[in-house]
């Protein structure tokens, strides 16, 4: 990084260190932001983005290292020093208060008057029109936040940043929740702020996000810096091998020879209070190869997939057929032994027990099997559901592979392959994917994807990928589909162009 | 992420210290509030409940009950079911235990068949009772806090009923609201003159068999993630609802088994069977963290202050109900320590939030 004395860093951390129990969240972190400049922080799931800003904005203290706050040491006991330091903190999840307005907000925290009892609200609006003025935030300030849209919630975020006094912003995923012309107006905003003098950090892990605003970045990999400087002559994919480690490409492999009939389906219905509903789905689904179904969200995936599942009662008339079986009178429970297994669109809500260590999780579908190997009579088996356990998260790149952690303290792409460690172990026939790479970065994304067509080339299983991300059914499938409204249609085979799926998806 | 950890743990701690301190401490406050001696009163609820062989007898009568309660109100809240159904599934438990003995045993029925099948009686009543609750939560999505609460008042009624009319349970012998006496071979007689009786006993193997079957067996982690996220445990096969009855039909066992238990120490039914103990029972629960083997010391804790808040009342002058004021307060802060309740997910996604971009 340059580091002439005209441009010395507005922030600097080195050396910092940071353990929540037995994981190493940060080991010797460093960061170097130049001032008046825009600073991407990259890096995948788990890599330690989160913890380094929640140490450098005074939430986390840190095990060891020093941080410089415009040339000067900071030890933080509070958030409130972080701000007093000139840092403002713009979370993922906003922290306003909804039934007030947005001067209430930007004055919320702060003394009002000497003794703190007068609240005088002109002399707050006043401040926000000006600092809307000054920046091109334009927000009204007696607007009451829950009217507001998440792009604008978040513009009150940066002025009351701003209005404490903030000449460095540090922006967590800033991106995540808005749409795109959301996202053009927020990066505009920040390039006005950056050409005011002002320095910026934002965490991402969007590549494209990173050179179309940031001019240098610093990338962590499991806790440490492993590059840091300017993104000239870097290209995104050097970067994703720099946030990955090793380069990960996706192979899809040859084209299955046309392996047996796995799962056959027939006038699937479903019939629900929420929803679309299902109509008539048909398909097939053969040994060794991807069926993708795209689609808008809410066109009938979650019905799909439960009615297939067995969690959702499809309506009369359904043909499932598993080899030939019928599954339809088999319960959830039946329907895993037979062979389907399912990843859940939710791993929150689905797919994990969060206050569960890992190992509890990773044996939840087999502690209603007796005669499953997690078990002696109606005992847990505990020294043999550890041992697999290790197993597993070694095998599928859990980080970190302890099970006795409790799944909640994992990233959300470590808990994916959690999830993805439990289902695959089984050795199924048929996979039911529901956005499995959903909220994932680059790299555990690539390795969920991996590890399916592994499954479906390596170990002949079916694998119908339900997903919303086009790029994703393009990428893996060999045959593709369209839900729309309810309606299944096959498009083509491996292909297809983005194109025709597009406009399937929209019913054109 | 730390944080995610020391939730979870501190669902499953005893919060023994604590609580003995903090009764102390508040005790000490009200009584001084009330107007009398801190000193004196801790010495009467003391000699009341601990000071002599008829004193502890009672204490450990008393803590009999509210551990076999406190377990019943554990297991179904770990499983994610708010019964707080423990007092009605007791008085289901005591009613049918009497009734069998005084209406369908002989006179001299031998103890070695008397005793196990009266317990089994009270056990089965208190399970059908809850079970009630459980059906219509199943059926027809009736909020078992609701059903539980109301169920109690029904149970308190019948018992009410059952010993006012001789052709029922009532003892012909005597005035209204005491209940036929037990044949001896069904009656669990005191020690020594004291209300200790061999009954005390089972409170060990009971709170040993419900953690093993919590935490140690494969039907205990459907229960617990049932209890934590029901949605998931029905993704991964564990069916739910069947998990749901069995836990009710558990609980109203545990309880009933005390109900049944608690009458053959008293030898007959009466209208005053430790009453309000099935709500107690749910602050013994809470007080141990939902941990079955916490719930024998917590519910000798509040046997403690209960036997001795009678004395207190007596020689201290401190009326006894300054101790369900303590015991309100106790759970209070316990409450807000952070003692979750499964099926309440707030703090845990929350903790997830925030360690999972970390």
């Amino acid at each position: 990084m340059s580091e002439t004395p005209a441009n010395p860093p507005a922030l600097r951390c080195q050396g910092i260190a940071k353990n929540f129990g037995a994981n190493r969240a940060l080991d010797g972190a460093e960061l170097a932001v130049p001032a008046g400049s825009i600073h991407a922080l990259v890096g995948e799931n788990g890599a330690g983005k989160s913890t380094l800003m929640n140490v450098v904005s005074g939430l986390l203290a840190p095990d060891a290292g020093r941080v410089e706050v415009f040339g000067k040491e900071e030890r933080f006991g509070s958030p409130l020093e972080a701000v007093a330091a000139g840092i403002g903190m713009v979370h993922q999840h906003f922290m306003l208060a909804e039934a007030m307005t947005v001067a209430e907000n930007v004055a919320l925290g702060r003394r009002a008057s000497p003794l703190g009892l007068r609240f005088d609200a002109r002399r707050y609006e006043a401040e926000v029109e000006r600092l809307s003025a000054e920046t091109g935030l334009a927000v009204d300030p007696r607007a009451r936040i829950e009217d507001l849209s998440v792009g604008l919630r978040q513009r009150v975020e940066i002025l009351k940043a701003l209005a404490r006094g903030a000449r460095m912003l540090l922006l967590d995923e800033p991106t995540a929740v808005l749409a795109p012309p959301e996202v053009r107006a927020l990066f505009s905003t920040l390039e006005r702020l950056r050409d005011a003098g002002r320095t910026i950090t934002i965490i991402t892990h969007k590549l494209d996000e990173v050179f179309a605003l940031a001019s240098s970045v610093t990338v962590l990999r499991r806790g440490k810096t492993v590059f840091a400087g300017s993104l000239e002559g870097l290209t995104p994919e050097d970067l994703a091998r720099k946030m990955v480690g090793e380069a990960r490409e996706v192979a899809a492999g040859e084209l299955p020879v046309g392996g047996e009939i796995l799962l056959d389906v027939k006038g699937l219905r479903a019939d629900f209070s929420s929803g679309t509903g299902l109509h008539a789905a048909e398909f097939s689904l053969r040994a060794g190869e991807v069926l993708g179904v795209a689609g808008v969200e809410g066109n009938g995936q979650d019905e799909l997939a439960g009615a297939l599942a067995g969690t959702l009662a499809p309506s009369a008339g359904a043909q499932i057929r598993l080899l030939g079986r019928d599954l339809l009178p088999l319960g959830v429970r039946a329907r895993s032994e037979a062979g389907i297994a399912f990843i859940p669109p939710d791993r929150h809500r689905d797919g994990l027990v969060l206050e569960f260590s890992l190992a509890e999780n990773l044996i939840l579908r087999d502690a209603f099997s007796p005669g499953r190997p997690c078990s002696r009579g109606p005992f847990l088996d505990r020294a043999r559901i550890r041992a697999s356990a290790a197993e597993r998260l070694q095998a599928y790149g859990v980080h970190p592979p302890e099970p006795d952690l409790n799944a909640g303290a994992l990233s959300g792409g470590n808990q994916q392959k959690v999830i993805i460690a439990r289902e695959l172990s089984r050795k199924p026939k048929v996979i039911l994917a529901c956005n499995p790479a959903r909220g994932l970065d680059v790299g555990a994304a690539a390795a969920v994807h991996e590890k399916l067509l592994h499954a479906a080339r390596g170990e002949g299983a079916g694998v119908l990928l339900i997903s919303s991300d086009l790029d994703e059914v393009l990428r893996l499938s060999d045959r593709v589909a369209v839900l729309y409204k309810g309606t299944l249609r096959e498009i083509g085979a491996r292909g297809v162009t983005k194109d025709e799926v597009g406009r399937a998806m929209v019913g054109a | 992420m730390a944080n995610g950890n020391a939730q979870a743990k501190s669902s499953a701690t005893f919060h023994g210290p604590i609580l003995v301190l903090g009764l102390v401490l508040l005790l000490a406050v009200i009584v001084k509030l009330c107007g009398a001696d801190p000193r004196q009163a801790f010495e009467a609820l003391l000699r009341g409940s601990a000071g002599s062989s008829v004193a502890w007898g009672q204490t450990l009568a008393s803590m009999a009950v509210l551990c076999f309660s406190g377990l019943a109100i554990a297991v179904s809240f770990r499983a994610g079911i708010f019964n707080i159904g423990a007092e009605g599934q007791f008085v289901a438990g005591a009613i049918a235990a009497a009734a069998l003995g005084t209406r369908v045993l002989p006179e001299g029925v031998p103890a070695a068949l008397g005793l196990p099948l009266l317990l089994l009686a009270g056990a089965a009543a208190g399970a059908g009772w809850s079970m009630l609750a459980g059906a219509m939560k199943r059926w027809r999505g009736v909020s078992e806090v609701i059903s539980t609460l109301m169920l109690n008042l029904v149970a308190l009624i019948l018992l009410r009923y059952v010993v006012s009319y001789p052709f029922l349970l009532r003892d012909p012998a005597t005035i209204e609201g005491k209940g036929a006496p037990l044949p001896d071979g069904a009656a669990l007689a005191g020690w020594g003159g004291t209300g200790f009786h061999a009954g005390v006993f089972l409170t060990l193997p009971a709170v040993a068999l419900l953690w093993l079957l919590v935490f140690r067996t494969r039907a205990g982690l459907s229960l617990r993630a049932a209890g934590l996220n029901p949605t998931a445990a029905h993704a991964c096969g564990i069916p739910v609802e069947r998990v749901r009855m069995l836990v009710f039909a558990l609980s109203g066992a545990l309880a009933g088994l005390g109900g049944a238990m608690a009458m053959m120490a008293a030898g007959r039914l009466t209208k005053q069977l430790y009453p309000d103990y099935g709500y107690m029972a749910i602050a013994v629960a809470l007080a141990a963290g939902l941990h079955p083997l916490a719930v024998l010391p917590s519910a000798l804790l509040f046997a403690l202050l209960e036997t001795g808040s009678k004395a207190m009342e007596r020689s201290a002058n401190v009326p006894s109900e300054v101790i369900f004021l303590i015991e309100g307060l106790v759970i209070l802060a316990l409450l807000s320590r952070g003692i979750r309740l499964p099926g309440t997910r707030v703090a845990a996604s929350a903790a997830a939030d925030a360690g999972g971009e970390a």
